[in-house]
């Protein structure tokens, strides 16, 4: 995790993966503050409390020197296909984070604001032209763990702004340790001419978006200092369905040569997942689906992974 | 109720004054789909505005705050008609897309139609056919375009063309595919090709409303041969081979002329009235039908390279199996889309 020290606000940031750091590199380049990394150890609920205590006091700290505190959560160690064990000891976790926070609010009479990234694509699997107005379903125990989460925050009245971000299909820069996606992985193997096994099909629909988008957006809103409110969930999609040979064309003509994938038709990952434009919040904009595939490529060919992970360590602390 | 969603694509060029009424009728369709009890329902109707200086994008913002299944996309300038219809299709999500032109000369009344035709004969595309003249003021427009068509068709070896309408119901996924490959100046509809060949045609009734009542059309002649153009352009090369099949006869022709000439000279020598001409005019026929059997050869290459680098599939799997949901009710919907009709 990170906390992210500005003059006017305190940000401990959970879960640094895909998009949780795409969202600490806006905070930083919006803020220029310096940023401590924290390792939390998520195994043992003991452990995590002794962690969460921490960041809670490093929290307190800065409270008491006038910082306005956030939270912002973009943690999940198990992904779509997380089994009920792994949701559930996530979700432990999450509700002991709100626990101490609601302890700080009452400690230091100072609502925090709660920054939760959800899951889009996992609340509405298989559906279409999902809008704000479209019913969430828990398919997996993933999506079941993502509405307790937006249930645990939105039943609480310790927190002076609550955000809840449902991102559709994330895809992002290529690093070791973050979840890759389809897109990604299919930039990566198309680079080591590689065969990408798919489970799906080739006109299966998804809503592709960004990671540095949502990392954009979301750093906008955590340090937007606006009135305190509590506003329905936003859809963070493209707002345009793209099939997987799409997403290959557009990898093959950035890439300038053919990618190859074998499909696995003995799925039940082949539902189209779509989302409406019309639902999606005023400023968000994100990329061109070319746009970002060019981008991942030409960061993923450029990429050092020694020096990428002396920055991680120094981070880490 | 597991249904069959539709979606529908409308390019807009300075449509301000036709988009209304164009809503309106999509509207009436959706609420009438929902009553009928029909698997199927009107997921989403996209507009795309192809830069448009005539307020199209207010109406549309307009019609989009009243309508939810209304989508709006804005391109960042008038691109034409085919890439709009390719912008549009690539922001459906639906099982089949219809694609409608903006002045109602394509009434979404026909659209069950279609698709009851579409699996009755379980066929990808369905085209509407115009049951009359589209141009009610100068029938030599029509025939103008049919020709083209037939033109086109000949030349590319490719019948379909014939059918090529704007006004067409397409399979969702073939639908996507086409526009995912499409590159800058494609036909649209000879993407389509690449994808399937389960195309039919369906007589409509469809009047060019904006022609009949101003004189003026969208389409003069010079469209009419950019039209042309493209559709070559995107063709295969089979009318090349044309070139290439002339030059092996060249050259066949000259092998025999060659031995005619050799057996002249040995068998009746007196009758060669001018030395060397016969032999220049022989190696001239078949240099001549070898230069053109090449050239033929390096088109070939040439087309093999373009198509695939336009992205022309090895290729394509489909899944036709929830036909079957509309199949079970193919009579239902046929009176339904009969209901419509009358109702337009």
């Amino acid at each position: 995790m990170l906390i992210v020290q500005s003059e006017q606000q305190s940000i401990a940031l959970f879960g640094v993966g895909l998009i949780g750091s795409a969202i600490a590199e806006a905070l930083q380049r919006r803020t220029g503050a310096p940023a401590t990394g924290l390792r939390l150890r998520w195994a043992s609920q003991d452990d995590f409390a002794d962690d969460l205590q921490s960041v809670m006091q490093a929290l307190e700290w800065r409270t008491a020197a006038g910082a306005r505190p956030a939270v912002v959560w973009s943690a999940g160690a198990g992904g779509f296909g997380a089994a009920e064990s792994e949701t559930r000891a996530e979700l432990q976790r999450f509700e002991q984070l709100v626990g101490a926070l609601e302890r700080l609010a009452a400690v230091r009479d100072v609502k925090p604001d709660f920054h939760l990234v959800s899951s889009g694509g996992g609340l509405f699997e298989g559906r279409r032209a999902v809008t704000t107005a479209t019913q969430p379903a828990s398919a997996r125990p993933y999506s079941a763990l993502k509405l307790a989460q937006e249930a645990a925050i939105t039943s609480r009245r310790h927190f002076r702004r609550i955000r809840i971000y449902r991102p559709s299909s994330v895809y992002g820069r290529i690093r070791p340790g973050h979840r890759l996606g389809l897109v990604s992985t299919l930039i990566r193997n198309g680079i080591a001419r590689q065969v990408t096994h798919l489970v799906g099909r080739t006109h299966t629909l998804r809503d592709f978006v960004h990671a540095d988008d949502i990392g954009g957006f979301v750093a906008r809103e955590v340090l937007s200092a606006t009135a305190p409110d509590q506003r329905p969930p936003c859809m963070l999609a493209a707002g345009k369905p793209s099939s997987v040979q799409e997403v290959q064309r557009a990898i093959e003509s950035v890439l300038g040569y053919r990618t190859f994938i074998s499909f696995d038709l003995r799925s039940n990952n082949d539902a189209d997942t779509t989302f409406a434009p019309n639902s999606l919040p005023t400023r968000w904009q994100p990329r061109p689906l070319l746009e970002g595939v060019r981008g991942v490529v030409e960061d993923y060919k450029s990429f050092q992974p020694d020096s990428w992970r002396r920055r991680q360590s120094d981070l880490d602390g | 109720m597991e249904t069959i969603a539709v979606s529908t694509v409308t390019p807009v060029y300075h449509g301000a004054t036709t988009l209304p009424a164009l809503v309106a009728a999509l509207a009436a369709e959706r609420d009438a789909w929902a009553e009928s009890g029909l698997p199927v329902r009107l997921l989403e109707a996209v507009f795309v505005d192809d830069g448009s200086s005539d307020g199209s994008a207010d109406v549309l913002a307009t019609l989009a705050n009243a309508h939810p299944f209304i989508r709006v996309v804005t391109l960042s300038r008038n691109f034409g008609q085919h890439p709009a219809t390719i912008a549009g299709t690539l922001h459906t999500s639906g099982d089949w897309v219809v694609t409608l032109d903006e002045d109602l000369q394509h009434h979404p009344c026909f659209i069950l139609k279609l698709l009851g035709e579409a699996v009755r004969r379980q066929v990808d595309v369905v085209y509407a056919k115009p049951d009359g003249r589209v141009h009610q003021r100068s029938w030599y427009r029509d025939l103008a375009s049919r020709g083209a068509k037939s033109l086109v068709a000949r030349l590319t070896g490719n019948a379909n063309v014939r059918l090529f309408n704007s006004y067409r119901l397409m399979r969702g996924a073939v639908a996507r595919a086409a526009s995912a490959v499409a590159v800058h100046d494609a036909y649209f509809d000879m993407l389509l090709a690449w994808f399937t060949n389960r195309v039919s045609g369906l007589d409509l009734p469809m009047v060019d409303g904006r022609h009949t009542d101003t004189g003026s059309s969208g389409y003069n002649l010079r469209r009419l041969l950019s039209h042309l153009r493209r559709l070559l352009m995107s063709a295969e090369v089979n009318y090349l081979r044309v070139g290439a099949a002339l030059g092996i006869l060249g050259m066949a022709v000259a092998g025999v002329l060659g031995v005619l000439t050799i057996v002249l000279y040995f068998v009746a020598p007196e009758r060669i009235l001018v030395a060397g001409w016969a032999s220049l005019f022989v190696a001239v026929v078949f240099f001549g039908g070898l230069t053109a059997l090449l050239i033929g050869v390096l088109f070939e290459y040439f087309s093999t390279v373009r198509q695939q680098t336009q992205g022309k599939p090895t290729f394509y799997v489909v899944d036709r199996s929830d036909d079957t949901l509309l199949q079970e009710v193919l009579n239902e919907l046929q009176q339904t889309a009969a209901e419509r009709e009358t109702a337009c």
